[in-house]
């Protein structure tokens, strides 16, 4: 019998297999490359690397971007913004921090959330609610989604609302847990540990989801892997 | 559970080693795991401070590295449920930025030398500027030598126009002395041709009592009816004077010209028959035939 920690571990473990330490399979071109080696071509500012960089990850740096500014033009801004800083600030990477998308996923955050603080977009917009903008979120069309962001959303959806919306303040909004009991008036005792049970159930939700896919995806991408060194 | 438990004692003697650190127990790795920090970590919610502890405790303590990692993959995952296409055309648009910015970089490098950045137009005139004493020292130094180019042509036309009007002198020098030799030569020739002639016969003609010592030749060729003189034996005429040749032609002379003194061979005028040659001194211009000779005869000699 296995823990839900112990069982995430386990998958956690097999996903960073599937995903960083066996070539990566980047889905559009099907051209594989590890991703200490994709750092490297990244830190020598090689034209390449940035290709294969947003090819793999342009589809979740801008979902992520667009959940955050609520517009496509904006969104188009702030990612080119995001490269910018990927650009420049990719010699501060390691692994220590996590792998390379959860790194290039804070700068892209960062920088959508730097955007919406901004004043000049604070006066373009101030009309608009927080209630507001989730909602835009969930009417979009999702025929452009892979499968796994469909299920993935249905199981984020699965969030009890306070845990929601409190993940989204902190993560869309940069709120920090401060401005947050400002926010929803709660304690900040309170925030801090929502916070952690919000993560847990997020994690445990997706731990779900992922014992189903998970093997699913390995396989598919072992066949890839496989099938393009054969020929 | 039990994996985790199967680690504990390495790290505690790891931590019983680093007593430097307070760093926790195997109970308070739980307690920290327990404490939400990781939660507000992986979020960004910590300070600087707490972060860095976060990650030096997580390279010490692989639970918390477990932990972590698979509280990033949640948010990870989190993330990519939001996941959409971006429009088509912004890949070329984020790449040729990036494009950019690396032209950009190669060429700072070059301009960050003098210390800032500026684009190749701005920067030319600041160029020239330092430029400056050196282009005056090179267009002085253009005008000097143009200057002694100058001169130096000017001297060198004038010794060409002399060595021209030399080489012109010397030209015509040269054709008039070809000239002089060429009719020499004509003469030679023509002087030797009358005296190989085997027809030609030679006539020393001999000083009369009017000048005993005096001496010339007559070379008479009666074929061609030729007659060439040799006088340069004669003493020069008194001034006024000129000798004339006379050929005795059935007993009565007949004017052959006058001539002058002179090197070689005079040709004088044709005479058929001449029996004698004869020499007299006359006023210049000489007598005629009807008149005869009116000076004295001063050489004479038979054929």
């Amino acid at each position: 019998m296995r823990t839900p920690l112990d069982s995430f571990a386990f998958l956690a473990a097999v996903r960073s297999f599937a995903r960083v330490k066996s070539p990566l399979l980047l889905s559009k071109r099907r051209t594989l490359i590890a991703e200490a080696d994709l750092v490297a071509l990244l830190q020598q500012r090689d034209q390449r690397g940035f290709a294969l960089l947003y090819d793999n990850y342009s589809a979740a740096l801008y979902g992520i971007i667009l959940k955050i500014v609520r517009t496509e033009e904006v969104a188009a801004d702030v990612m080119q913004d995001a490269f910018v800083k990927i650009w420049r600030n990719i010699d501060s990477y390691h692994s220590g921090k996590g792998t390379l998308f959860t790194w290039i996923l804070n700068v892209a955050r960062n920088t959508a959330i730097d955007k919406i603080r901004s004043q000049e977009f604070q006066q373009a917009s101030q009309s608009q609610s927080l209630d507001n903008f989730v909602g835009i979120v969930e009417q979009e069309n999702p025929v452009d989604m892979q499968v796994d962001a469909i299920g993935l959303r249905r199981v984020v959806a699965g969030l009890r609302p306070e845990h929601r919306t409190l993940i989204e303040l902190i993560y869309f909004q940069g709120y920090t847990q401060a401005e947050v009991s400002e926010e929803l008036n709660i304690p900040l005792g309170t925030v801090k540990t929502r916070v952690k049970t919000a993560l847990t159930q997020l994690r445990s939700l997706i731990t779900g989801l992922l014992l189903l896919l998970v093997p699913l995806r390995c396989t598919i991408t072992d066949w890839l892997f496989r099938l393009t060194n054969n020929s | 559970m039990h994996d985790n438990r199967l680690a504990f004692p390495t790290d505690k003697q790891q931590l019983t080693r680093n007593d430097t650190t307070q760093s926790p127990t195997s109970l308070d790795v739980q307690a920290y795991i327990a404490s939400g920090i990781l939660e507000s970590h992986v979020l960004g919610l910590t300070t600087a401070q707490e972060a860095a502890e976060v990650e030096r405790l997580a390279q010490q303590h692989p639970a918390i590295e477990a932990e972590l990692t698979s509280l990033r993959s949640a948010l990870e995952e989190f993330a990519l449920s939001y996941e959409q296409e971006p429009p088509a055309d912004l890949r070329d648009r984020v790449l040729g930025t990036l494009n950019e910015l690396g032209e950009q970089d190669e060429d700072e490098d070059d301009v960050d030398e003098r210390g800032g950045k500026e684009i190749p137009l701005t920067s030319s005139p600041p160029l020239s500027v330092y430029r400056s004493p050196r282009f005056t020292w090179w267009v002085a130094a253009s005008w000097g030598l143009l200057l002694l180019s100058l001169l130096g042509n000017l001297f060198l036309f004038g010794r060409l126009r002399s060595t021209e009007d030399r080489l012109t002198l010397a030209e015509a020098q040269n054709t008039t002395l070809a000239q002089r030799v060429d009719v020499q030569q004509a003469r030679f020739t023509e002087e030797l041709a009358v005296l190989q002639n085997p027809t030609t016969r030679r006539v020393d003609l001999k000083g009369t009592p009017e000048a005993p010592n005096a001496q010339a030749t007559v070379f008479y060729n009666a074929t061609q009816q030729k007659v060439y003189l040799a006088s340069a034996t004669l003493q020069a005429p008194p001034a006024g004077k000129q000798y004339q040749l006379w050929a005795i032609v059935g007993g009565k002379p007949v004017d052959a010209g006058v001539f002058d003194v002179q090197g070689g061979l005079t040709r004088q005028r044709d005479m058929t028959n001449a029996q004698a040659f004869a020499i007299s001194l006359e006023a210049t211009g000489g007598s005629t035939t009807e008149a005869g000779p009116k000076g004295p005869v001063v050489l004479m000699g038979g054929v």
